[in-house]
């Protein structure tokens, strides 16, 4: 009896989760007039309510049809989006798994300072570090190109928390072992500190992957060539012409994140639990 | 520094371990390990045996003193470079590598020719019977599987020094038994020189070849178990070692109708005459005797003395009497498995005056040389 009274709660929470998507998916299947029909009251100033129907109407493609086919610009986000994640995830597994081992292995001096430093980029929000990140990066002329989202994203302290938490939980007496077995610092980091983080870096890399997809902030200030721009600033620029692809636009975009969050879901949850924090 | 003597192949010399906070984990300790012998550290927990051991494997840092394999000082030597193994008390398996991969791991790191490493592996694994778990991951094993692989790990590699730390304590009973046996045939069969680390006394009496009694980084005693046991060099080693404990209690010398008496509680026994040479001057004595040593005795025994019986705990071979007496000391008697007295009952022992150890009682050193 209780769990089902459970199960009805959470059944309910899960209600207001799913029916924006729900209203996404529905609306990215209506036609032009449909949608027009339906938002008037909203886009053309009209009397009455704005209505969405649960299931579209008059079930199309078309927007489908459209976006796919006809928007090449969509297509140059997307790939946009794509060069500037991959190689931040990467950059994060080559740069933050060394640091995170180091943190989590080795002591030395200023550990403790340069932890703290760590944590405090972590915790500040890009707003803060927003302006002097653009200063030094017009200083290096990487301003307007995609390296100046790829660098900072690259060299991002979140992973490194991360996987510190995970390479801890690998006892000493194991990486001791390696040493007195004949193993290199970089043989015991390559060969047992690595699969053995494994899951740290994944949930690392999915965390990252969704931060990044969908980041806005940056690309924005530190892009002014649009041609630059990712898939996530293709989103803000709907208007009541284009409305329906722009939910098509969403829903394909969804379906990055969302195999990627299928596939990592356990990791994801284990690096959350670990981080302790939620983004 | 040159060895001086062919047989050593460790020396240890005048060793010395700080720790942050100004904590001497191990002071001054000096010894020589042979060529081929099984060396147990021995000592109750915190002592420093463990701390010796890693300093030895090069895990831990020497803040004085030098450690010497062969003839040269491996003070700064890598841990990888010592040609030491070592086997850990939570076995310290790579947990993402299968058994083989775990006992080929000091091979690869070496370089060693394919086909040697897979005769030494299929070698070792045979020799533990390991071979039909080969292809397991450590998860899927059992805790006397995982031991065998971690001892495999380390013996593949045909190291000069096996070093290990307690590393039977997470086994059930029984099987603790049976691989302390393998262990020590092992070993005989390698002929490699072994330092083993543990708490448990039985363990240190049964396996080694000889015995380094540690306590508080002080090296008590080191000896054959045999001369530990019969000769413990003060009282910390005479309490530590032997279970049943060491009876031990504090005592006085007296002179009665022209005898020369110790005093046990109120009672007194004789004490022979090259005792008492040693301990002219000693004010304060406390004097031991094993469980084995007391015996039943007649009631009309000049020399009985008459206790009650508290508990008898019975083994099937032997029993242990633990006894009790207004203004005496406790004592535990072992004798016979066919012993008649029963708890609360009265009896009449003896104690065997030849056995007896006498210590200095502020400074615990012997004062009789056994």
């Amino acid at each position: 009896m209780k769990k089902w009274l459970i199960a009805a709660v959470l059944v309910f929470l899960a209600f207001f989760v799913w029916v924006p998507l729900w209203l996404l998916i529905s609306g990215s299947l209506m036609g032009a007039e449909e949608m027009a029909q339906n938002l008037a009251p909203v886009l053309s100033g009209g009397d009455g309510f704005a209505t969405w129907p649960i299931i579209a109407q008059y079930p199309t493609l078309r927007p489908y049809i459209e976006l796919l086919l006809d928007t090449p610009q969509f297509f140059i986000m997307f790939w946009n989006s794509c060069i500037q994640v991959l190689p931040i995830i990467l950059g994060h597994v080559v740069l933050g798994a060394p640091a995170a081992w180091a943190f989590a292995r080795y002591n030395f001096r200023c550990k403790k300072a340069l932890y703290s430093l760590y944590i405090v980029l972590m915790l500040m929000p890009f707003q803060v570090t927003m302006v002097s990140s653009y200063l030094v990066l017009n200083e290096l002329g990487l301003i307007n190109t995609i390296w100046s989202i790829i660098l900072p994203g690259a060299a991002s302290t979140f992973p490194v928390f991360i996987m510190i938490r995970f390479f801890t939980t690998i006892p000493d007496a194991v990486t001791e072992a390696a040493a007195m077995d004949g193993a290199s610092p970089f043989q015991i980091f390559w060969r047992l500190g690595l699969p053995l983080g494994a899951p740290g870096i994944l949930s690392a890399v999915v965390l990252g992957f969704l931060e990044y997809w969908n980041a806005m902030e940056a690309p924005l200030a530190f892009l002014e060539n649009q041609t630059l721009w990712p898939l996530s600033l293709y989103l803000p620029n709907i208007t009541s012409d284009n409305a329906g692809v722009s939910l098509v636009a969403s829903v394909i975009m969804l379906i990055p994140a969302l195999l990627i969050f299928l596939f990592g879901q356990k990791y994801l949850e284990q690096g959350i639990t670990s981080s302790g924090m939620k983004d | 520094m040159v060895n001086t003597n062919q047989a050593t192949d460790l020396q240890i010399r005048r060793v010395n371990k700080w720790y942050p906070g100004d904590v001497h984990a191990v002071i001054d300790m000096d010894m020589e390990i042979h060529k081929g012998e099984f060396l147990v550290f021995v000592g109750p927990s915190g002592c420093g045996k463990t701390t010796l051991l890693r300093m030895i494997a090069g895990l831990e840092g020497i803040s004085n003193g030098e450690i010497i394999m062969g003839d040269s000082v491996i003070n700064k030597v890598s841990p990888k470079n010592r040609d030491i193994a070592m086997v850990f008390q939570n076995y310290a398996l790579y947990p993402n590598m299968k058994v083989r991969e775990n006992i080929a791991f000091p091979l690869k790191m070496r370089r060693t020719e394919k086909r040697e490493a897979v005769a030494r592996i299929t070698e070792v694994a045979e020799k533990l019977g390991l071979s039909a778990l080969l292809d397991r991951k450590p998860g899927a094993l059992s805790g006397g599987q995982r031991q065998r692989v971690a001892l495999a790990r380390a013996m593949v590699r045909k190291p000069r020094l096996f070093l290990m730390d307690e590393p039977l304590s997470n086994l059930d009973a029984k099987l603790r038994t049976e691989m302390r046996r393998e262990i020590v045939s092992l070993q005989r069969e390698l002929g490699v020189t072994t330092i083993y680390v543990t708490h448990d006394q039985t363990e240190a009496m049964t396996m080694g070849t000889r015995i380094a009694v540690i306590n508080e980084g002080v090296l008590q005693q080191i000896g054959t178990p045999q001369e530990i046991y019969k000769n413990p060099s003060n009282l910390f080693v005479a309490g530590f070692i032997g279970s049943p404990n060491m009876n031990i209690w504090d005592a006085r010398i007296i002179s009665k109708d022209g005898k020369t008496l110790l005093t046990v509680g109120n009672a007194h026994i004789p004490i022979p005459e090259k005792m008492l040479a040693a301990v002219l001057g000693g004010t304060s004595l406390k004097v031991g005797i094993r469980p084995e040593h007391i015996e039943p005795a007649d009631a009309s025994d000049p020399e009985a003395i008459l206790m009650n019986i508290r508990l008898i705990e019975n083994t099937g071979r032997e029993v242990a009497v633990f006894l009790s007496a207004p203004g005496m000391p406790d004592l535990t008697m072992v004798t016979n498995a066919n012993y008649a007295g029963q708890p609360d009952q009265s009896a009449s022992i003896k104690l065997r005056c030849d056995e007896l150890h006498l210590f200095d009682a502020k400074a615990g050193f012997r004062w009789d040389n056994g």
